[in-house]
């Protein structure tokens, strides 16, 4: 039922795009090629994707994990183009290796809590009353706390673990979406044709599934890019407390830490890793914003 | 009169929110895979004495009665005793807040300050060299990580070409002539004192940790009054101003900038929350002795009672913040009214 | 003959979108004398606002005066200054907009908002300001006026907001009043009496009124004079009288026929067939040409000029000599 409605949904948006009007795929071409920050994003986050995907094929884990204690604290140069690292290990091998693990978390993340927010806050904008009071005032709990905080008292109470880092942050983000597709579905519920589908006969589970949900998908979809970035930003932090990825995990947040006790002298350790997750999230970001001025120039800024 | 209800009703919120959050500290202790009696006893006490230790800690009640008597002493102000320092959770809260309250409401002048006038001169030069300057500005600020610029920001700054401190809130020789703590902020009370030389060295300390911690939110408060200016300006009000002849500083100033501050002051209690958790990174990278560093140091001890402390008071604090918000929104707009 | 107060000749102001070139006044031409009120009739779309808007120079990106001359006082607004032109705004010409629930500033009270110019243009103290204020107040027959003043807009009907703009743009006594829509936000009943209100006091004030509406209705009753706009030009310009009795352009025929006749029963409502021109790709020749019955091929190939039919009376119709009668 559900690949049915994304199909039809992203049947319609290709339509939009390729346009039967004198606009649709002129302008939106027009407007993204316009827009070179855009470009920049896509290039930066297909690139991630294509490292995530191809580097841990070619390069086993082991190689990144091996100690070579006669090359330690190389600085930077034609052979190690990033130096090496404490353990004597190249350090661009490392962080290229680590893309996988920060995209496959950073998804993982943003897919675990917009399986619990967005049915949450359906099921709270559509039957209102005592239910939407409820979960409501859940999320408002949640919200009370800075969620970084919250998610580092999870994870530690959890153990420090790359897994119990995702869960934790998971936890502290269902929220978010929760009130973004309450307010959505708030709004929806008294359209004309959720009203015609109800004249119809339509269960009320239809009604949120098949009717309502399709269209929060714009917000939502634009919010869960974003947070791509965002959630393997909170992930780095984590690592980096010592809380997230253990070692000799190539997390990114943890290498910026180990690297730390050797600053200044040994600068390139930390710095590097910092470079990737800065580029990382920012084509998310970019991505996001992308989305957001195809899908809905409303929005735009 | 409305004014009051509303605060007595924001007040009962803040300790529903309490009694929450308690619960949910509680809960999450006794998921930990640590045994609290054995952490209190230490690693070479034998089983006696470990049973003291439980029975010290009240751990051999039923857990309901330990999340009553858990509730009952922190509506008393008592948050336990930390496992690590020895010392009631209170009395460590104390000493640690008043720096990390320093260092957050210092972060946030920074962004408004800088991030407003920013962000207009955004809004009113769009599309030409300073917007798009400002855009990669407030585009990096919330891409970057905030532990790896204060490292960026020691190594280049401090340790390669010495123009500020590396770490600590004050020069340790300065502190034979520290003013008398009134409030715990060290540029306040020095300030109060006429303690110059203490107030500069400060100042020269706070700098760093406090532009680190504030560069999200400055990004975030320019994109913010970007696209609220924008928005604005576009209003008919904004078309009625300049019909009247007003100049153009007045028409920005006046007449849009305070319609703009609204959606503004509701970034600040988000951001204020942003610079709380970044607090903990930032403390941690300059050795500012906050509550940032406290936190971290009972979580990777696993030091219960002060992690549910700390818990509790930054909830306690984010509600404040929001209230004080709601207040600054009456100020502001004239159609807000709680009655 | 005395000089015009307000002369536009040959005004063009296009909008320069992502689509194309929106050209909305293309060649526009108005006179509007001394303590007269003219009137600037036609649909959506056809570039009465952007008129108003260029002779003030308030038009926002993307749009831009491309060419033309605005004449006021024998001075040419388009040549002047930003500095210059402010000098102008509030003080010699104002402007009451449409939709009276947007166009004051929610955050400040009537009287923050109505001091202003004032205290600008008029170099008045608060004292005298206040005290003008409540006159002002009391003169667009506001009851209560120190309560009012101290009000915010959203605590105040659309009536009251709509009768403060009023005040406010008479507050400097203007010479020229350009009122964009003024009713058209507000109900039917208030219409007459804001009407009513705005031909008096700018007879006090001796000032002429640009009066721009879709309601042919409102011409009748409330302008001296009157000019027909289509598509971004003026088609046809005459005294009212004239104007209904003797109309020239085949769109003012049908725009008077539309009107619909309370005192005849069974009457067809009168249509103009075809719809309101894509102004990125506006017709060939004369716009109107596609839903004019009377068009001939010359109307396809060049547009009518404004020429002089009749004392005070201009057509833009190549074919302004035929007789053409309101049925």
């Amino acid at each position: 039922m559900t690949d049915r409605i994304a199909v039809g949904m992203l049947g319609e948006w290709a339509q939009r795009l390729l346009g039967s009007e004198s606009h649709g795929l002129q302008t939106t071409f027009r407007r993204i090629r316009r827009n070179t920050l855009s470009v920049v994003g896509l290039g930066i986050v297909g690139g991630l994707v294509l490292i995530a995907l191809i580097f841990p094929v070619i390069v086993p884990r082991s190689q990144v994990e091996l100690t070579h204690l006669d090359s330690m604290f190389l600085p930077p140069s034609l052979g190690h183009p990033f130096g090496t690292d404490e353990m004597g290990r190249d350090l661009l091998v490392r962080i290229l290796w680590g893309t996988s693990i920060s995209l496959q978390i950073g998804i993982l993340v943003v897919a675990t809590a917009m399986g619990i927010g967005v049915p949450l806050g359906a099921i709270a904008g559509f039957f209102g009353g005592r239910i939407d009071d409820a979960i409501m005032r859940l999320t408002d709990l949640f919200l009370a706390f800075p969620s970084i905080l919250l998610a580092l008292a999870v994870a530690a109470a959890l153990g420090p673990s790359i897994t119990n880092a995702l869960i934790a942050i998971a936890i502290t983000w269902w929220p978010w979406y929760t009130r973004i597709v309450r307010g959505m579905t708030l709004s929806l519920k008294e359209e004309k044709f959720v009203e015609a589908a109800r004249s119809l006969g339509a269960s009320k589970a239809r009604l949120i599934f098949k009717h309502i949900l399709p269209n929060c998908v714009t917000p939502v979809i634009v919010n869960g890019t974003l947070d791509i970035g965002y959630a393997i930003l909170a992930t780095a932090a984590l690592g980096f407390l010592g809380v997230g990825a253990q070692p000799p995990l190539p997390e990114w947040g943890l290498m910026i830490s180990t690297g730390r006790l050797y600053m200044p002298s040994r600068w390139w350790v930390s710095t590097f890793p910092g470079l990737a997750i800065l580029v990382t999230v920012l084509g998310f970001n970019l991505v996001g914003d992308a989305i957001r001025d195809v899908m809905d120039p409303r929005l735009r800024a | 009169m409305g004014m009051l209800r509303f605060l007595a009703k924001r007040l009962a919120l803040l300790v529903l929110v309490l009694l929450g959050a308690t619960v949910i500290t509680f809960v999450i202790s006794h998921a930990v895979p640590s045994d609290p009696a054995r952490m209190w006893a230490g690693p070479r006490a034998g089983p006696t004495q470990l049973e003291q230790a439980r029975r010290e800690l009240g751990l051999d009640q039923p857990l309901y009665i330990q999340l009553a008597v858990y509730i009952s002493r922190v509506f008393r102000g008592d948050l336990g005793v930390s496992i690590h320092t020895r010392r009631p959770v209170l009395n460590d809260i104390a000493a640690f807040f008043p720096a990390t309250f320093e260092l957050t409401t210092f972060a946030m002048i920074i962004a408004l300050a800088l991030g407003i006038p920013m962000g207009v001169v955004s809004a009113t030069r769009r599309d030409r060299l300073p917007d798009h300057a400002a855009r990669i500005f407030s585009l990096t600020g919330v891409s970057v990580p905030i532990f790896w610029l204060g490292l960026l920001a020691q190594l280049v700054l401090s340790s390669t070409f010495h123009i500020l401190p590396t770490s600590g809130r004050v020069d340790s020789s300065l502190l034979a002539i520290a003013p008398p703590a009134v409030s715990g902020l060290y540029l306040l009370d020095a300030l109060l004192a006429g303690n110059w030389p203490f107030f500069a060295s400060a100042f020269v300390h706070i700098l760093l940790p406090a532009l680190t911690l504030s560069y999200a939110s400055l990004a975030i408060v320019t994109r913010m009054t970007r696209s609220t200016m924008l928005e604005v300006l576009g209003q008919d009000y904004i078309r009625t101003a300049r019909m009247k002849g007003l100049p153009e500083r007045a028409v920005l100033y006046k007449h849009a900038l305070k319609n703009a501050l609204i959606p503004i002051l509701t970034i600040v209690s988000l951001c204020y929350g942003f610079l709380l958790a970044g607090a903990v990174l930032v403390e941690t990278i300059f050795d500012w002795p906050g509550m940032g560093l406290y936190a971290t140091n009972a979580i990777l001890t696993l030091d219960l009672p002060a992690i549910i402390g700390v818990t509790l008071i930054v909830a306690v604090i984010y509600v404040m913040i929001n209230l004080v918000v709601d207040i600054l929104y009456t100020l502001v707009d004239p159609r807000v009214r709680y009655d | 003959m005395t000089q015009d107060l307000l002369t536009v000749e040959e005004l063009r102001t296009y909008f320069y979108t992502e689509d194309g070139i929106v050209r909305a006044v293309d060649g526009v031409d108005l006179q509007i004398p001394s303590g007269s009120i003219v009137g600037l009739v036609g649909e959506s779309g056809s570039g009465k606002s952007v008129t108003a808007l260029s002779i003030v120079r308030l038009v926002e990106r993307p749009g831009k005066i491309v060419s033309g001359r605005v004449l006021f006082d024998g001075k040419d607004l388009l040549s002047l200054s930003e500095d210059e032109m402010r000098r102008f705004r509030g003080k010699e010409i104002s402007m009451v907009f449409q939709d009276p629930m947007t166009s004051l500033n929610p955050v400040y009270s009537i009287q923050d908002q109505m001091e202003e110019p004032l205290l600008l243009h008029r170099n008045m103290e608060r004292r005298q300001a206040r005290a003008e204020v409540l006159e002002m107040l009391r003169k667009v027959r506001i009851a209560d006026p120190e309560k009012v003043a101290r009000l915010y807009p959203h605590e105040l009907s659309g009536g009251m907001r709509q009768r403060v703009m009023i005040a406010m743009a008479l507050s400097c006594k203007p010479k020229l009043l350009i009122a964009d829509e003024p009713t058209t936000a507000l109900d039917v009943t208030l219409e007459a009496e804001i009407l009513d209100l705005m031909k008096t006091l700018v007879r006090e004030v001796g000032a002429s009124v640009l009066l721009i509406t879709h309601d042919i209705g409102i011409v009748a009753e409330t302008c001296d004079s009157a000019a027909v706009m289509y598509a971004g030009n003026v088609v046809e310009f005459a005294d009212v009288g004239e104007l209904f009795a003797n109309p020239r352009h085949p769109y003012t025929t049908a725009l008077l026929n539309s009107i619909v006749n309370p005192r005849r029963r069974k009457q067809r409502l009168a249509v103009i067939s075809g719809t309101v021109p894509n102004m990125l790709h506006p017709p060939e020749g004369c716009r109107f040409h596609p839903r004019c019955p009377f068009a001939t091929e010359k109307c396809a190939e060049a547009p009518g000029q404004l020429s002089l039919v009749g004392p005070g009376h201009s057509v833009a119709c190549s074919q302004h000599s035929r007789d053409v009668q309101a049925s």
